[in-house]
């Protein structure tokens, strides 16, 4: 079987590098994706570098080719971290290559302290997040990791549906001028993207136009699994917007409120409920669009059960299926809201009793 | 005069670590599974757990995973520690041992995490959306001694792993009357039918009580809760306020997301929507030196900028309505 390193020399036969065509053509994940795109970025900008915490390369070479830009850090995350905030420091792009869960918990105090509050131009790879890492347990599992750093200062968070986005976001984050966190799976995931298209940091991007309701996902398999549930439900006359939240911070308020539009959103994502996607739609909708919100995501809980990832996806409630009922729990939501009349409270008495003071 | 009632407290004159120290002992007392563990702050607020149970009382400096790793083994073994440390020590340097020694085993060990407050130099922290983020974590944050202490004690009682948030300087009275301190169940410190300001902390819920007195001199009636246990939310009185006033500001000592704010907003998505404001650090406001109170009122926390945004809040809705 050829591997992706071996197109990379004969650029004359073959779809071009990092087009749907060429994921396609060689199955590849999202994590080989973004080492293909790291490897790619370092020929063309000599300040790249790729730093990594003992997970294996995936079968791209990127200590061959530029071994002077290549550390192997080793199972210690914090040095890792602190070592790519030093090249950062002098002018370098260092990407972080290692697990999610350690990236953000094992190493979080360089995170916050050195990276985020710096603002230092690091690119943090997180992979296997989610619950991905499948039968390695819950320590390997990576539920909280958008909560944690959502909550930190100038930190862009990119969680790509596909391998085609992930190479696209590896590019986006290297061109990107401060710290970056690039959520990847590990799973085969399904494609989302055959066609090209523009990814714009912090721009939403629409899958499938409906007035109904908008479902909202992030993420690998979760993009997918949105598609395939707004498919069923457009076959029971409902029509669901679909968008893939690639950036989910700093969040497109602008897309997001439109999808508010529709009267009911469904978040999407293999993250815990709390304080992810989720949460940081919430946040925006009662401050700015108040409306029924349905939250699809792992309960706040720790995986007593694994197996091959498509069947902890329906296992843990996050897979088509699960995500049309929630659509169709958010529209019922929807209904009773309209029934009820505006404006809520005692506001309308009140507004008038207090209407000259103002 | 009772240990921890108001009185009490009150003539100690005790900040809400302290006070937390206090109830600490008080546990111990009365039951030997109670450990105390203690990183950088030592043997807080000079209540000498030590010379009083030197056995059970077990000193890290600086070492906070080994910290929270034993913490973690002398649950599992049927003990009950209470771990004191600084909460960035406490939540980010060993974030992962929190979650895998403790909240994973659903182990039985309380954290007290004192925030030393920007006038330090420590910088304020993300500890109630990392906090929260965990499964099976409970999260209290105090509004003032009093409540620290029953905070502590409830927290003793309840099975599984707790995060209590503490600062070391002192805050103005909420409980002058006392405290009913329930995990989990919010406290209406005040009734009113024109919006809700929801608050959790020492220093917040005190500035959301004056700022609906503030409010009450322009005719606005402000319900204030005070909703010590961020996780898990109280559902039904978040709800019912949301039906009641249509309206809810959170105020919290925190950045703006993922936090109580979060949480609040999360539920109103799925309970009952209204619109809300969330207040709470702003990016821009964040790591700039002064005291508590200095900083409180730069960033719109202090009683004043409360009312102000409430007021403007309320402004937007009616102008809508």
């Amino acid at each position: 079987m050829a591997s992706p390193q071996q197109t990379s020399g004969a650029p004359a036969a073959g779809p071009a590098i990092g087009s749907p065509e060429w994921i396609a053509a060689y199955s590849l994940s999202g994590r080989t994706a973004c080492r293909k795109a790291q490897l790619d970025l370092a020929r063309v900008e000599e300040r790249l570098f790729s730093l990594e915490g003992d997970l294996g390369q995936y079968m791209v070479p990127f200590h061959r080719e530029f071994p002077d830009r290549f550390l192997q850090i080793g199972i210690a995350e914090g040095d890792l971290v602190g070592a790519a905030v030093g090249l950062a420091m002098r002018g370098k792009i260092p990407f972080v290559n290692t697990f999610a869960a350690f990236l953000s918990m094992r190493a979080c105090e360089q995170v916050r302290f050195d990276v985020a509050c710096q603002g230092a131009n690091v690119k943090l790879v997180g992979y296997v997040a989610g619950l991905s890492a499948c039968f390695a347990g819950p320590s390997h599992h990576c539920i909280e990791d958008m909560a944690i750093l959502r909550s930190m200062p100038n930190l862009v968070i990119l969680s790509p549906a596909d391998a085609v986005e992930t190479y696209k976001a590896t590019f986006a984050a290297a061109a990107w001028d401060g710290p970056v966190y690039l959520r990847v799976g590990r799973a085969d995931t399904p494609q989302v993207y055959f066609g090209d298209y523009e990814l714009t940091i912090g721009k939403a991007v629409v899958l499938a136009e409906g007035d109904d309701l908008a479902i909202l996902a992030t993420g690998n398999q979760m993009v997918a699994e949105a598609v395939a549930a707004a498919k069923q439900l457009r076959q029971a006359g409902i029509g669901a917007r679909v968008l893939n939240v690639h950036t989910v911070q700093p969040l497109d308020r602008e897309a997001v409120l439109a999808a508010a539009a529709t009267g009911a959103v469904v978040t999407v994502e293999d993250h815990n409920v709390l304080g992810g996607l989720g949460g940081a739609v919430a946040e925006l909708l009662a401050q700015e669009a108040p409306v029924p919100l349905v939250r699809v995501g792992v309960e706040d809980c720790f995986c007593e059960t694994v197996g091959p990832y498509e069947e902890m996806v329906a296992h843990y409630g996050l897979d088509a299926a699960a995500i049309a009922a929630a659509a169709r729990r958010a529209l019922e939501r929807k209904r009773i809201c309209r029934q009820r009349s505006r404006p809520r409270g005692n506001q309308l008495n009140r507004s008038k009793e207090l209407g000259d003071r103002w | 005069m009772t240990a921890g009632s108001p009185q009490w407290v009150a003539h100690q004159g005790l900040t809400a670590a302290a006070a937390c120290r206090l109830a600490q002992c008080e546990l111990a007392r009365n039951d030997a599974r109670f450990f105390s563990l203690e990183a950088n702050p030592g043997d807080a607020g000079g209540f000498p757990f030590r010379a009083e149970f030197p056995e059970r009382y077990l000193a890290w400096s600086g070492a906070e995973a080994s910290l929270i790793g034993a913490a973690g083994g002398l649950a599992l073994a049927g003990k009950i520690p209470l771990v004191n440390l600084f909460s960035s020590f406490a939540l980010i340097r060993a974030c992962e041992q929190v979650r895998l020694d403790l909240c994973y085993h659903h182990a039985n060990a309380k954290l007290f995490g004192s925030i030393e407050g920007p006038e330090t130099g420590l910088p304020e922290i993300e500890d109630l959306a990392l906090a929260r983020s965990l499964p099976n974590m409970t999260v209290i944050a105090p509004a003032d001694a009093t409540a620290a202490y029953h905070a502590t004690l409830a927290a003793g009682a309840h099975a599984g792993p707790v995060y209590i948030r503490l600062t070391r300087t002192a805050a103005q009275e909420v409980y002058g009357r006392g405290c009913q301190f329930k995990i989990g169940q919010g406290i209406v410190l005040r009734d009113g039918s024109d919006l809700t300001l929801v608050a959790a902390g020492l220093g917040v819920v005190a500035e959301a009580l004056a700022a609906a007195e503030l409010l009450r001199r322009d005719g606005i009636d402000a319900r204030v809760i005070d909703l010590h246990t961020v996780k898990p939310v109280d559902r039904a009185l978040l709800k019912q306020a949301a039906e009641e006033t249509g309206l809810i500001v959170t105020i919290e000592e925190h950045p703006v997301r993922g936090g109580l704010g979060g949480a609040v907003a999360e539920v109103l998505g799925d309970e009952c929507p209204v619109p809300m404001r969330i207040l709470g650090i702003p990016d821009a406001c964040r790591e700039q030196p002064g005291t508590q109170e200095e900083h409180l009122r730069r960033c719109g926390l202090d009683a004043s900028g409360i009312a102000a945004s409430a007021r403007r809040a309320l402004e937007l809705e009616w102008q809508e309505a």
